[in-house]
């Protein structure tokens, strides 16, 4: 049987001597694996598209169960230039993708495809990153159902003013039940956090947030992201140490 | 694990197994071959591996390896000192030598800027790069990345960092492959062969 879906690359494994393993996000089935056979020996069958970055039609062969499906040949549609041509946008677009391959479950998660390119486009279009980032962390989130509880206490439920953020139990928590393992949040963080959620990504740059605050905000999600996938990110560390210009410049 | 074999045997099952691109049944199959031909080539192959964690190392100034402190490019006479190529690794040297289109040295950055492995602007050599460049007397960096999308990004934040030193930056040219008909490249190698053209 042969398949056509719109998809991109969310990462590449390689298998034996010439194939490759291939995570596709796709609007349509969400995560799924293809083996592109001789992918790495011959080039020209899927030229330059199989990687990141880069949106194709895919035509997919075999669907028997339990067996992976053959990449039979892709034709690409669109390629985001500017991320392989500037450092700090390549490295926050591989992070994007690192966290939505994380969030994207198999056979779901086709929502997530049109948010990565949105998030891809705006990237391109010279959107600000240190917005970008934590809006496009916490709507993973919420698509995924790990939306954090943002109106009432998570403890007691009710809907008083929030003093804390719980990691453990996803979501504010009231000045009564305030523990000392909670993280401390200002109303400001946590009014900067609902917007982040609410807004869709094209309208952010109308939003002007200062400096520290967002700081603080994406660093709570970051926290948040780690505990909830139990492991670190490598691309975050990565997005840390080149956007603080340890070396070179940031742009 | 087998229980056929003698331990010994297993062990180098194992040991061959972990290489890339082997799995366990091509493994059995090499060391069964190793078992039976000449001892005397079986023991110069061990020989060889044994000498070649021993002795080869990364040369102190450009990373190719090398069998003393300097690689062979860096120790000879001929080579124009004030032309650095950039490749990601000795295999990529060794193709860009092969070419005998380019007589300077290199600096080899073993990888490229790749975040999903942990890869970032330290974990490779270019600081160690930029080094070289308070000292030799560099006038020309030749950037001899793959356009992958690694190598790509890796390349301009090459250029960033360089911006400050008074070199002549250069990048290989990316476009069609020799004896490719035009009308079945894809539009993004078309887009960056127009782009590179040559005036004649
Ligand atoms: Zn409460
Ligand atoms: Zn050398």
């Amino acid at each position: 049987m042969r398949l056509v879906t719109k998809a991109l690359v969310l990462n590449r494994f390689e298998v034996g001597e010439s194939d490759l393993l291939v995570v596709l996000l796709s609007p349509k089935w969400g995560r799924f694996a293809v083996m592109a056979k001789g992918a790495r020996r011959s080039k020209r069958r899927f030229v330059n598209a199989l990687e990141p970055f880069t949106v194709f039609r895919a035509h997919i062969r075999g669907n028997r169960p339990g067996l992976i499906p053959f990449l039979d040949q892709i034709d690409p549609l669109e390629y985001w230039e500017p991320l392989r041509q500037d450092p700090y946008r390549f490295v926050l677009a591989s992070y994007a993708t690192e966290l939505t391959e994380a969030f994207a479950r198999p056979q779901v998660g086709g929502n997530l495809f049109p948010l990565l390119c949105g998030f891809f486009d705006l990237l391109c279009q010279g959107g600000p990153p240190d917005l970008l980032k934590p809006a496009l962390e916490i709507k993973l989130l919420c698509l995924s159902g790990f939306a954090p509880e943002l109106s009432r206490c998570v403890r007691c439920q009710r809907p008083r003013p929030l003093r804390g953020f719980s990691l453990e139990e996803g979501g504010g928590v009231c000045g009564y039940c305030l523990r000392e393992s909670d993280t401390s949040i200002s109303p400001q963080v946590l009014s900067l956090l609902k917007t982040l959620e609410k807004y869709p990504l094209s309208k952010l740059e109308r939003i002007c947030v200062p400096k520290d605050r967002l700081k603080i905000g994406s660093s709570l999600l970051e926290n948040f992201l780690v505990r909830i996938l139990g492991h670190d990110l490598k691309s975050l560390r990565i997005w840390k140490e080149i956007k603080g210009g340890e070396i070179g410049e940031q742009t | 694990m087998s229980k056929v074999f003698p331990k010994v045997l297993e062990r180098v099952v194992q040991n061959l197994a972990r290489l890339p691109g082997l799995g366990e049944k091509s493994a059995t199959r090499l060391a069964l071959f190793l078992l039976g031909q000449p001892k005397e080539e079986t023991q110069e192959l061990a020989h060889s591996l044994l000498e070649l964690v021993e002795k080869v190392r990364l040369c102190k100034r450009c990373f190719n390896f090398a069998e003393g402190e300097w690689c062979r490019f860096c120790l000879d006479p001929e080579r124009n000192k004030s032309q650095i190529c950039i490749v990601e690794d000795p295999a990529a040297l060794s193709a860009i030598e092969e070419s005998k289109a380019y007589k300077g040295l290199y600096h080899v950055l073993h990888g490229l800027l790749s975040p999903r492995d942990g890869l970032g602007p330290r974990e490779i050599k270019i600081e160690a790069l930029l080094e070289r460049l308070e000292r030799e007397p560099v006038e020309e960096i030749l950037i001899a990345l793959s356009p992958t999308v690694a190598g790509e990004a890796t390349a301009a934040y090459l250029v960033e960092c360089l911006k400050p030193y008074s070199v002549k930056v250069t990048r290989i040219a990316c476009g069609i492959p020799m004896g490719m008909d035009i009308r079945y490249a894809d539009q993004l190698t078309l887009k960056r062969a127009l782009e590179a053209r040559q005036r004649l």
